[in-house]
């Protein structure tokens, strides 16, 4: 009995441990960035070593980010495409994982490997840009929307999930006379919650970190999101260099820090939200063989 | 059973309350982000529709006091669309609301209509692929896909040559017949003007970038400022053992050229004493440099850090006081030392000569870069009001639009002080705090927009006298090597170059750190030039050659 | 042939409802992936804007032969392909296991903390990351330090080819182990706990309970991320390596996107760059196949 107690006693301090070491290197580069803009540039210029607390303490960065009319407008523009395109990439994945997950068709192999081939083969930019030029989407929120509306990395994990779900309650909900739409949401979305708020987590997180469609498509600054403006700061000064600049315009070290935090911090308290649905035992009782 | 009801059905309400959320907030974002996505849907059509017609404007013409416009009062400003890569993101939200802008806009009455330029050359790249360019662009050499020489002979933009001689492009065409030395880097081999860049005028100040030295360093060791190689070896050395230097030459992005060039060569391709093209890594004098950085580092008096460190951490060490010699620009690195002055008073950079070999001799590689910069006005092939676009672009090679790109608006950024402009305070010394480029550039060409540059106004706008002696100490009049001049390569010889150098580069770059940090021996120098030859250097040099020739011969 | 049409018509006439289902999504497949296939051709031309695709001269196999035959070739795959396996055999694993070891956590407070904190690096910028890196592996910098504890002198970490590929696979770990156990810890929340109970009333302590209930438990969806990573193993995308590298470790960390990156700099030919990619597609899609195969052969589960 004492041997049992304190092997799995040790095995948990040796887990905390881990973890705790494990938390603080990855919170490192976080905290850096927080201490480095309220920072004071000139005293950070100087600072050579790790930071474990700001070198002189300023918000100054912060009011200038804040000032700063850009800022919003990426801001409102990012809001709209991860509240618009995640609700589309939800739908649309839920539908096409609901049917490829169901066993009995018999061109479901068919349909999923069309999907996969694409993960390989596609045209490459210019037939696409070309594609949206002609569906008239170029510099229309659309095209950050719509060529995106189902990743198959994504609906292959959702596959996955709904296919853990047993058969058995899908053939008496039908027996019961359900549809496919009650089935699928009914019954398949809330046992499969912790799977699909996962995929909604990836698809709002690659919305909001998207700034590749945008640099493409749009054309106007009204529509641009906040990563192409983040983007903006952070390497201003290397494509200059780059591309022959004499006299660079050189954007302060706290400035970019500040602007950092500012475009994180909102999609950082997403997850939390999405936690609360990562409960064991979400099947408990409703399985009765 | 009942049980298995109750958690059904209080899943289902879980279920709905999660999805009736979701489709509030996506109906709410679709009220509020609709209407801002149907104007943008509709502005676009309309803006395409008056770009096709060219007679639809989008906002109220600003015809008022200038007489440079052709059209008359009643006729709507015709609205050109252009890319212009200068990041105001932080100031304005649109390009087109700078007030230099605005003040063109008025002068030669057209409308501008910015694109965003945030993706820079991946943007610009899909742009030219689908054809899709807007009218006028006005871009760096290095940013557009292939260089301007290849989108002009792809046929993405129109060379210039008609309007020159349809009279649509006088002033351009003036100057260039004042100067001719402009007019032959202007235009390629064949004649052809690819675009109207941004022309310094003749003995104006060409070298911006070198070494810096600790002054007060040397003062408080009795040192006199390194002239030669070897001085500034010693130098270093002292810095080392008697200040505790650790870091003693330290650069960012690899710009050690200066010591290359002290050899009398360039690392790449270059122009010899003798009129030809060299390449340099494959010259004896370029172990001499190898064998000087090697010894430098096994010293320590080279900061190892130097090829991979960012600009940051390069700055870091020098407000940290740990390095004693760097390489800055005019602008950019002494103007950063400058402000570093608040935490280190005593810290005084001042330009270092350019290292010779021996003492006396005058620097050989000539660092002045061409009087014609790699940034310039493009018309797009597709283009839909050519004369528009010709009066625009015009417009600054003109009397009134260069005092306008030099020195901005009279009463704001300059004052006339006997007949001469003197930038104001706005400029020099910026109440909300921006840089005098940024401030300048608010209103002025500056740096990133095409022009005639006056003397004037370059020196006029470094403030620090540490810079304006910069521009003195680091210029190379007597040097007999030359970097290579913008020459044009055919489309066949250009693939040919590009597909030769990029694995050349590749073994030139690795090997030479190698060399430097001593993993590899000097002595197999010989094997390495003999593999650059394997490679086929000498059929690249040849196309250069070639090249250079057609370029003399202008 | 003529036998397959009547039965792909019953077959679709009896699960109507849920071929109607799919419909919407299988056209914007046509539409948006399979439609613009077409410019894969740019691949076997000289493609000029001005010409468009189906104007461009046609030049076979030239691009194709050029990147074979490049000096580099064997280096740039040999790279790509080594810091591939090491981050499967190293970074794939990472997450899973961190998600296993938060499951055996107790208190709930100390897990959500863990959690959270640990994905905070895949949020942080590339740019940044990469910028803290180099100042680490520098030749004062705090990981140099450590190392010569271990005995190693101090130079800069980043110009020995040695540590180039374990740094960056470290540094890839850094930054997606906690994001990348986001899947497992919900795949983990979807295991019924009536299993557990079994387990336990058969005497299995916790060690027993993770291997025979946990793993095979979460096994699909394990199964699914392998095959799926095995299937980019010839991707490797250029941004970080770009940000970290410097010419004198070109022997470890040129890799395929990086060279082609450099090479579109000076000529920005779409066409070599297709052709790479096209290349690159064909083998992933053969490694892709051959996962599948084997991972239903051993364990039954597989991507179809």
């Amino acid at each position: 009995m004492s041997k049992k107690n304190f092997g799995g006693k040790l095995f948990d301090v040796c887990n905390i441990t881990v973890l705790c070491l494990l938390a603080f290197i990855t919170l490192y580069p976080f905290l850096y960035v927080v201490f480095a803009s309220v920072s004071n540039p000139v005293k950070l210029l100087g600072n050579t070593d790790m930071l474990f607390w700001p070198v002189g303490f300023t918000l100054n960065a912060y009011k200038k980010v804040f000032t700063n009319s850009s800022i919003y407008i990426g801001y409102m523009n990012t809001i709209f495409y991860v509240v618009a395109g995640t609700s589309i990439n939800i739908i649309a994945t839920c539908m096409a994982a609901y049917v490829l997950s169901r066993k009995q068709l018999k061109l479901r192999r068919f349909f999923t490997l069309m999907f996969i081939f694409t993960m390989y083969f596609n045209g490459g930019l210019i037939p696409n840009y070309l594609l949206i030029n002609d569906l008239g989407m170029v510099d229309s929120r659309l095209a950050l929307i719509i060529p995106g509306a189902v990743s198959t990395f994504n609906l292959m994990i959702m596959i996955t999930g709904f296919e853990s779900i047993p058969q058995s309650l899908e053939e008496s909900a039908r027996i019961d006379g359900a549809g496919d739409w009650r089935i699928l949401f009914r019954i398949i979305m809330p046992l499969a919650k912790p799977i699909i708020m996962v995929i909604v987590l990836y698809y709002a997180v690659g919305h909001w970190n998207s700034w590749f469609s945008a640099m493409i498509y749009i054309r106007d600054a009204n529509k641009m999101p906040l990563q192409m403006f983040l983007r903006d700061i952070l390497t201003r000064s290397q494509l200059g260099a780059m591309a022959g600049q004499m006299e660079v315009e050189d954007v302060g070290q706290t400035i970019k820090y500040a602007t950092i935090i500012v475009s994180t911090v909102p999609i950082l308290c997403v997850y939390p939200f999405i936690q609360k649905h990562f409960v064991k035992g979400v099947m408990v009782g409703a399985v009765k063989e | 059973m009942a049980e298995e009801k109750k958690e059904r059905v209080r899943f289902m309400k879980n279920n709905l309350n999660r999805f009736g959320k979701k489709l509030l907030a996506f109906s709410l974002s679709m009220t509020i982000g609709l209407p801002a996505f149907l104007t943008g849907c509709g502005n676009n059509e309309a803006g395409e529709l008056s770009e096709r017609e060219g007679t639809e404007s989008q906002t109220p013409a600003d015809n008022g006091t200038s007489e440079n416009i052709e059209s008359s009062e009643t006729d709507p400003a015709p609205v050109l669309t252009i890319w212009s890569n200068w990041s105001i993101s932080d100031y304005f939200k649109d390009q087109g609301d700078a007030y230099y802008w605005k003040a063109i806009e008025e002068a030669t009455g057209v409308d501008l209509q910015f694109i965003d330029c945030t993706g820079g050359k991946d943007t610009l790249s899909i742009l030219v692929g689908t054809d899709d360019l807007p009218d006028i662009i006005i871009e760096y050499d290095g940013n557009l896909p292939g260089g301007v020489q290849k989108m002009m002979a792809d046929g993405s933009i129109l060379p210039l040559n008609n309007l020159m001689e349809s009279g649509k492009l006088p002033n351009f065409t003036a100057y260039l017949e004042s100067d001719p030395e402009a007019d032959k880097l202007c235009k390629n081999d064949d004649g052809l003007y690819a675009w109207a860049p941004m022309i310094r005028k003749p003995d104006s100040p060409l070298v911006f970038n070198g070494n810096m030295i600790r002054q007060d360093w040397l003062d408080e060791l009795g040192l006199t400022m390194p002239e030669t190689v070897q001085e500034m070896e010693d130098v270093l050395l002292a810095f080392q053992n008697q200040k505790g230097c650790d870091i003693g030459f330290s650069f960012a992005y690899k710009n050690y050229d200066r010591m290359v060039n002290a050899f009398g060569i360039c690392e790449g391709m270059y122009i010899g004493a003798d009129d030809k093209v060299h390449f340099g890594a494959i010259e004896n004098s370029y172990l001499d440099f190898l064998t000087l950085f090697n010894r430098w580092m096994q010293m320590g008096i080279l900061d190892p850090d130097g090829f991979t460190q960012e600009i940051d951490a390069f700055y870091a060490k020098i407000a940290s006081g740990r390095t004693g010699l760097v390489w800055g620009n005019t602008g950019g690195e002494l103007g950063k030392i400058e402000t570093m002055k608040a935490e280190n008073p005593d810290m005084d950079f001042q330009p270092a000569p350019n290292p010779v070999l021996n003492k006396g001799d005058s620097f050989p590689v000539d660092q002045s870069n061409y009087r014609v910069s790699n940034i310039g006005y493009m018309i797009s092939s597709t283009c839909s009001d050519m004369d528009a676009a010709a009066r625009l672009i015009d417009y600054v090679y003109g009397e009134e639009g260069n005092m306008r790109a030099n020195f901005g608006e009279e009463g704001i950024t300059y004052e006339l002080q006997d007949g001469k402009p003197v930038f104001t305070d706005l400029v020099l010394n910026n109440p909300e705090g921006l840089s005098i480029q940024r401030a300048l550039s608010l209103y002025a060409g500056n740096n990133n927009k095409p022009f005639l540059v006056e003397n004037e106004m370059m020196l006029g706008s470094y403030a620090l006298d540490v810079q304006k002696k910069s521009l003195e100490v680091w210029a190379t009049p007597d040097a007999s090597v030359y970097k290579i001049p913008p020459l044009t390569l055919t489309t066949e010889e250009a693939l040919e170059y590009n597909s030769l150098i990029t694995d050349i580069q590749t073994y030139l770059d690795e090997f030479k750190l190698k060399f430097i940090m001593g993993t590899e021996p000097l002595d197999n120098y010989t094997q390495f030039v003999e593999n650059i030859n394997s490679m086929n250097i000498q059929r690249a040099i040849e196309i250069q050659q070639a090249a250079y020739e057609r370029y003399l011969a202008r | 042939m003529k036998k397959m049409i009547p039965g792909l018509w019953k077959e679709l006439k009896k699960n109507k409802g849920l071929y109607l289902m799919l419909l919407p999504v299988v056209v914007y497949y046509l539409v948006f992936c399979y439609y613009p296939m077409y410019g894969a051709q740019i691949a076997f031309r000289d493609f000029s804007p001005k010409l468009g695709i189906t104007g461009s001269p046609w030049v076979g196999l030239k691009h194709f032969k050029d990147f074979f035959n490049g000096v580099y070739f064997e280096r740039l795959i040999r790279n790509t392909l080594s810091i591939n396996l090491k981050n499967l055999l190293f970074g794939f694993p990472a997450p899973i296991i961190l998600a296993l070891m938060l499951n055996e956590v107790k208190s709930g407070k100390f897990k959500k903390t863990v959690q959270t904190v640990s994905y905070l690096p895949h949020f942080i910028s590339t740019v940044v990351i990469a910028g803290m890196i180099l100042q680490f592996t520098a030749t004062d910098g705090f990981i140099t330090q450590m190392m010569t504890i271990f005995g190693f002198t101090k130079t800069n970490m980043m110009m020995n080819p040695d540590f180039f590929q374990p740094i960056y696979v470290i540094s890839e770990i850094w930054q997606g182990i906690g994001w990348g156990s986001i899947i497992y810890i919900a795949a983990i929340s979807g295991i019924s706990a009536e299993l557990y109970e079994a387990a336990r009333m058969d005497g299995a302590g916790r060690w027993k309970q993770m291997i025979h209930v946990t793993i095979p438990g979460i096994l699909p969806t394990i199964i699914t991320m392998l095959i799926l990573r095995i299937g980019n193993m010839v991707s490797l995308g250029f941004e970080k390596i770009i940000l970290l590298y410097n010419s004198s470790i070109y022997e470890t960390a040129d890799v395929i996107s990086t060279y082609v990156y450099r090479k579109g700099l000076l000529d920005q030919s779409y066409s070599f760059s297709t052709s790479v990619g096209l290349f690159n597609s064909v083998i992933n899609l053969v490694l892709l196949v051959l996962a599948n195969r084997i991972c239903k052969r051993i364990t039954e589960h597989g991507l179809w």
